[in-house]
């Protein structure tokens, strides 16, 4: 299983061509439910920021066209095992500087069902940064 | 048990009712489009939410055409990759998208990319 972040996601969504590529190239793709709330919030966040009526109805269309894109994703769930390796990174006292929603994410690493889903995560954070001409 | 065998009757009665209006109507409400899709209602339910299965709420009722129920099985919509896919350059003239994902990564307290780009 091959996960998307936020900001690969993204890309795809705009028609990086070396994103799209990787995953049709890819065997099973799917998003966090982090990813699903960041993507979300943001379009909550400009409809309420709208400056005018015009460009309300525009943050709107955004939304219903993302929803329902959204809607034939697969979309990894948390589960028991996951819940509980949240809990213990919480406890990590070395991972205090690493933001709520990355450790949510991280938790995918471990688990019984885990299979490096990170290190999938990881590949596909790569191909992000060969836009701006790093990795790949 | 008497009670049980009367609902029972009254179950069996409804479901042969059921049957016979999926034979005659275009419209169906939920039990009949179950019984039409031989499956059960939660069931149904999950796909409309889940798989885009095409139905409506309308009031408190849910009612199913039963033509786009044929379309939808004989063509279902994209799932998983065929979905992400889908998306593919969708969004190009969103001017939300990249506020969008630069706040989620503020909120995360780190750069979008490992390098910082």
């Amino acid at each position: 299983m091959n996960l998307l972040d936020t900001d690969t996601l993204t890309l795809l969504m705009s028609g990086h061509a070396r994103v799209t590529e990787r995953v049709r190239q890819a065997d099973r793709v799917a998003i966090t439910l982090v990813t699903r709330i960041e993507i979300l919030q943001g379009r909550f966040a400009s409809i309420l920021k709208a400056a005018d009526g015009r460009q309300l109805l525009r943050a709107q269309q955004w939304l219903q066209q993302n929803e329902q894109y959204m809607r034939g994703l697969e979309i990894v769930p948390f589960d028991v095992a996951a819940a509980a390796e949240f809990d213990k990174l919480r406890q990590n006292k070395k991972l205090k500087k690493i933001g709520r929603a990355d450790l949510l994410i991280a938790k995918h690493r471990a688990g019984p069902r885990g299979n490096n889903r990170h290190a999938q995560l990881a590949a596909f954070s790569a191909s992000a940064q060969a836009t701006s001409g790093g990795l790949d | 048990m008497a009670v049980s065998k009367t609902k029972r009757d009254a179950r069996k009665s409804s479901n042969s009712r059921s049957a016979q209006s999926v034979d005659n109507c275009e419209v169906l409400t939920l039990p009949e489009a179950a019984v039409y899709l031989r499956i059960a209602e939660n069931e149904l339910l999950r796909s409309v939410t889940e798989q885009r299965m095409p139905g409506r709420k309308i009031g408190q009722e849910w009612r199913f055409l039963k033509s786009a129920l044929q379309d939808w099985l004989r063509n279902p919509p994209p799932s998983g990759k065929d979905a992400l896919l889908a998306m593919a350059g969708a969004f190009k003239n969103d001017p939300f998208l990249d506020e969008i994902v630069r706040d989620a990564y503020q909120k995360r307290g780190r750069p979008m990319t490992e390098n910082g780009k």
